[in-house]
């Protein structure tokens, strides 16, 4: 714990965050450019598939980080709930725009995909409605965190739901073995490895990368700016006093 | 020149892969265009009332 309540301090994250943000945007340049160039032109065609193949290029990353994001929500939430770390309850909020925009992705993707695929854009098996469940957690959480004149009382009321939310994770990864979904099983996290060609795989892992890279990078600057606001409420209230 | 064609339209495809990669690109570039707007809005702010503040001490 000594370590986390370390770069609680304001001025020391910030520090460390200039440093490492350059260096994060190196590399999801660096892996998204190649991840696209393969994803678009250079990966075979899908036998059955075809071209739309190319779309899991974008789903199925977009879709690990719409779950990345918010296990991640739930351990920071669980952070600032036990140990009332301030930089936690941030890194949350910070969080879940990210988390929203790529479940937003998956969904719109995952629609665009099953359409040419499935023959329709929609259907209410368990893996979807599950995903479109986890998407209006995000959005609540936004909603909740913003609707408490007292900014602590919304930190709190929102980790709460973050964490009764985090139910609904386990229950996206697994829907596809526990229902009959027209979602197929996985094909990459798995026990026995993936049964994905390796030409097919080396794009998908550089997409999952660059999208690691782009949400590190962005809750980096979306930290800083709300540790701007912070100090600025702070600011507004002494003068206020005064 | 078919080459090219060929890859643009993805044979039937391409009226679903390249809304995919479309709509991916306005979604993270939107969020990244927010981020550094607030980001700017609030050092831009925090700079102004930092200045205030110094001001008003002196003049105490």
């Amino acid at each position: 714990m000594n370590i986390l309540h370390r770069f609680a301090n304001p001025t020391r994250f910030q520090r460390l965050s200039k440093k490492i943000e350059p260096w994060v945007l190196v590399l999801m340049l660096l892996t998204m450019g190649s991840g696209l160039y393969f994803a678009l032109f250079s990966s075979p065609v899908d036998y059955q598939q075809g071209h739309t193949v190319r779309i899991m290029y974008i789903h199925v990353p977009a879709a690990w980080m719409a779950l990345f994001c918010y296990t991640a929500m739930a351990i920071a939430a669980a952070i600032s709930l036990i140990w009332k770390h301030g930089l936690a309850d941030i890194a949350v909020k910070a969080t879940a725009p990210i988390g929203a925009a790529f479940t937003f992705l998956a969904l719109v993707t995952g629609s665009l995909w099953g359409k040419p695929m499935w023959g329709t854009w929609w259907v209410w098996d368990a893996r979807l409605t599950s995903v479109l469940v986890l998407f209006f957690l995000y959005l609540g959480y936004m909603a909740l965190r913003d609707a408490f004149d007292d900014p602590a009382r919304g930190a709190k009321s929102s980790a709460i739901l973050v964490l009764v939310g985090f139910v609904n994770v386990p229950i996206i990864k697994f829907s596809v073995d526990w229902w009959n979904t027209l979602h197929q099983p996985a094909s990459v996290i798995r026990m026995d490895g993936p049964t994905i060609h390796v030409d097919m795989l080396m794009p998908l892992l550089l997409m999952a990368f660059a999208f690691k890279f782009y949400y590190l990078w962005v809750m980096l600057v979306r930290i800083r700016q709300e540790l701007m606001a912070q100090r600025i409420r702070a600011l507004k209230h002494r003068q206020a006093i005064e | 020149m078919n080459d090219t064609n060929s890859i643009l339209s993805m044979t039937e495809h391409g009226a679903y892969v390249w809304p995919t990669y479309g709509l991916a690109a306005v979604v993270l570039i939107g969020l990244v265009v927010l981020s550094l707007r607030a980001l700017g809005r609030s050092r831009a702010e925090l700079e102004r009332i930092e200045l205030e503040t110094g001001r008003q001490r002196d003049e105490a």
